[in-house]
């Protein structure tokens, strides 16, 4: 299987990513990218390391593969795909939200439901022989599905000025050649390819743009414009040991005149087929089972360093810190328990695919824009100032000159100034530094805004149950019933 | 080329198929007509492209579309292994419609051809090689219910590697090709044997291996399997 040193090789692709006005020269190598893609690097090499348990044999080749480009056929299958995407989530401590497993959950999901895809151009063939390339050489798969933000009181086709959103420009014989933007390529610049699409609903006027297809990054015409990288304004990896790893970066994709081979198109000027994609096949449950199980790591990840600060600022037994950690072990333990809920209520739909319950895991998105901000919020609060008197850098610790005032005014009874430092400025990197503030951003927004989340609460909960259990009360009493003989024992 | 029913085999080589279906019951079927489909993709312009191609190098149109190859019920088999007269033989992994017993089966074959005497005639060339059809069916009742037929995936291999892989979206659901049989032939009420059409080989290139594997993965079932060797006969 694919190796760090493969897919870091493999990145020096001559692909187009501005940073500052200009193209960055090799992705592999430069500050703001180098780190993610090397924890994108360390990823592939724990897959590739079968003690590790993410291997499965692909039943068509006979050759192993990574259980995570599998869609889960049983229960068995469900629990061990669940453990493996821990196994990443782990490694990452839940801080990188496009690790390759999540646009792989979607293909993996596609490839069990190839009809969805279906038309005379053999668009579903395409999904599966993408699934296969993805699957043998364990590519990275990105995904930018959201259009530009331009207006969000109209769609793709009233916007000014030809194809702001990308669309179909030109249908070729051979394929397609597409223009325009779209967003938000979460470690695109460092993925192998991005799947293109919209997940918004768009309306029978927007068909040209009506597309899902897959590009290599390193595409002709194909411009990745970055948001500012945060790697780069890490001082060390002691200062900002968030930021100088998990920076996934984000970028809005620009489409000068890309052409796409049909091989690559998935879905062609088909506004329906946009939405039988990601919801028909079921990737959308099994992409976001994915992303659950990346949240709740995370979650976890802000729990123990509110812990640990509790512990050493020795507020621990506090009553009122008790109380702040008994919150922050309930917000994470409710996203734990929708995962272990929505696996104990998976099953096979029509096409043998075992998919997580929908109602548990949308339950648990649907308050993603919530529990984020609060546990956050929690750990702001048990940090206190502690994050303010930090030094501005580690060299306060080593230079001799400022270290005895350090190991004197800031360290705490039983722990060494380094260690009280190194400790406050991972708090602050999770819930102050830029890459915070775009992490507490980047959660609320995760699955969409959080109206269009809720939405997806509330489609997936069953009313009829609770509706019916309230027609039955109401039914069950009238104008002429008792309730005036108690109001009057109870006054008497 | 012919789209005329053949009479079935002569009397007393009847081919009988022992069969069992994915619940696990025995089925007996005893076929009197064979028939392999072609050009069955259900874009009938890019069929009647693809046929103005071959056309340019000298294979004949087909008198139908999709075209019928009506063969000797003999030719069908469920061995293990097979024996062909060319050395450049190769197979082709079809969806299986058998209408027999009152209702009708789905299963996976092998449309194994003769590619050298294929530039002769594609009935000869088809006629050359036995017909391997899996000993696993899918009962599917009648009327036939296929359950989505567009998500059906068909995958065939040669010595271990994979030669074909996509779903069935792009073909015609095969009982619309028996529709289209039924009423050229009107062989209704008999026991037959439909081969569906193939699709493109992975890498557009013909392989004459020795193992063949071939697979008919319908959604929600257990894939159905059909392997077979093929050896020249030494004469």
């Amino acid at each position: 299987m694919r190796t760090s040193t493969d897919y870091l090789k493999s990145l020096s692709d001559g692909r187009t990513v501005i940073v500052d006005g200009k193209p960055v020269d090799d992705v592999a190598a430069d500050p703001a990218f180098a780190p993610i893609a090397r924890t994108v690097g360390e990823l592939f090499d724990i897959a590739a390391d079968p003690a590790n348990g993410m291997q499965v044999t692909d039943e068509v080749t006979g050759n192993p593969v990574n259980r995570m480009y599998v869609a889960p056929r049983n229960a068995e299958d469900l629990a061990a795909w669940r453990d493996s995407a821990q196994v990443w989530a782990n490694h990452t401590n839940g801080w990188v939200g496009r690790s390759p497993d999540h646009v792989g959950a979607f293909v993996a999901a596609f490839s069990a439901h190839p009809g969805a895809f279906a038309d005379e151009r053999g668009l579903a063939d395409n999904v599966l022989a993408f699934h296969r390339r993805v699957m043998e050489n364990d590519l990275y798969i990105s995904y930018a599905i959201i259009p530009p933000q331009v207006s969000r009181a109209t769609t793709a086709h009233a916007w000014d000025g030809d194809f702001i959103q990308v669309g179909v420009k030109e249908e070729r014989e051979d394929g397609i050649v597409v223009r325009g933007a779209q967003m938000l390529a979460t470690g695109g610049a460092v993925a192998d390819e991005i799947l293109v699409s919209c997940i918004k609903p768009l309306t029978p006027e927007d068909t040209d743009f009506a597309i899902s297809f897959t590009v290599p990054v390193a595409a002709d015409g194909l411009k990745l414009y970055c948001r500012r990288p945060y790697a780069t304004g890490a001082t060390s990896d002691f200062d900002y040991p968030l930021s100088s790893r998990y920076d996934e970066t984000d970028a809005l994709l620009v489409f000068d005149d890309v052409f796409i081979p049909w091989k690559d198109v998935f879905v062609y000027k088909d506004v329906p087929g946009l939405r039988k994609q990601f919801f028909d096949t079921g990737a959308h449950v099994l992409g976001n089972f994915q992303a659950q199980i990346r949240f709740a790591t995370k979650l976890r990840f802000l729990a123990g360093i509110a812990r640990k600060v509790a512990a050493v600022n020795g507020v621990d037994k506090f009553p009122g810190v008790v109380e702040k950690l008994g919150e922050l072990a309930s917000l994470v333990s409710v996203v734990e328990s929708a995962l272990h809920a929505a696996q104990f209520t998976a099953a096979a739909d029509e096409q043998g695919f075992f998919s997580p319950g929908a109602q548990s895991l949308y339950a648990a998105m649907g308050l993603q824009a919530e529990l984020h901000p609060r546990v956050i919020g929690i750990l702001r609060e048990l940090v206190g100032g502690g994050v303010l008197q930090v030094p501005s850098s580690v060299a306060e610790l080593v230079n001799s000159e400022t270290a005895e005032d350090m190991e004197r005014y800031v360290s705490s009874p039983g722990i060494t100034s380094v260690e009280r430092v190194k400790l406050f400025k991972l708090a602050w990197d999770a819930v102050g530094s830029e890459f915070a503030g775009r992490h507490q951003s980047y959660e609320l927004f995760y699955s969409g805004a959080p109206f269009v989340v809720k939405g997806y609460a509330f489609r997936n909960y069953d009313y009829n149950k609770p509706l019916q259990a309230v027609e039955q009360f109401l039914a069950s009493y009238g104008v002429d019933g008792p309730a005036a003989a108690v109001t009057e024992e109870v006054s008497a | 080329m012919t789209t005329t029913p053949t009479t079935g085999s002569p009397a007393g080589t009847a081919t009988r198929l022992r069969l069992r279906a994915t619940d696990g019951a025995e089925v007996e079927v005893t076929p009197t007509h064979l028939v392999v489909a072609g050009y069955t993709g259900r874009d009938r312009a890019a069929v009647q492209h693809h046929i103005d191609e071959l056309a340019a190098i000298g294979v004949p149109e087909p008198d139908t579309i999709p075209a019928f190859y009506p063969l000797a019920t003999t030719c069908l088999t469920t061995d293990q292994q097979i024996e062909v007269d060319g050395t450049k033989t190769s197979g082709e992994v079809e969806p299986v419609l058998i209408r027999a017993n009152g209702t009708y089966y789905l299963t996976v074959g092998s449309d194994h051809t003769d590619r050298e005497m294929e530039k002769v005639g594609i009935q000869l060339s088809k006629a050359a090689c036995p017909k391997p059809i899996a000993d696993t069916v899918i009962e599917l009742g009648d009327p036939p219910a296929l359950v989505d037929w567009d998500s059906i995936v068909v995958r065939s291999w040669v010595d271990g590697e994979l030669y074909q892989e996509g779903t069935l979206a792009t073909m015609l659901p095969i009982t619309e090709v028996l529709d289209e049989w039924d009423q050229i032939g009107g062989s209704q009420g008999i026991a037959l044997v439909l081969f569906g059409g193939t699709r493109p080989l992975i890498d557009g290139t013909f392989r004459y291996g020795r193992d063949w594997r071939m697979q008919l993965e319908v959604p929600g079932h257990t894939p159905i399997e059909l392997s077979y060797t093929v050896s020249v006969r030494s004469n």
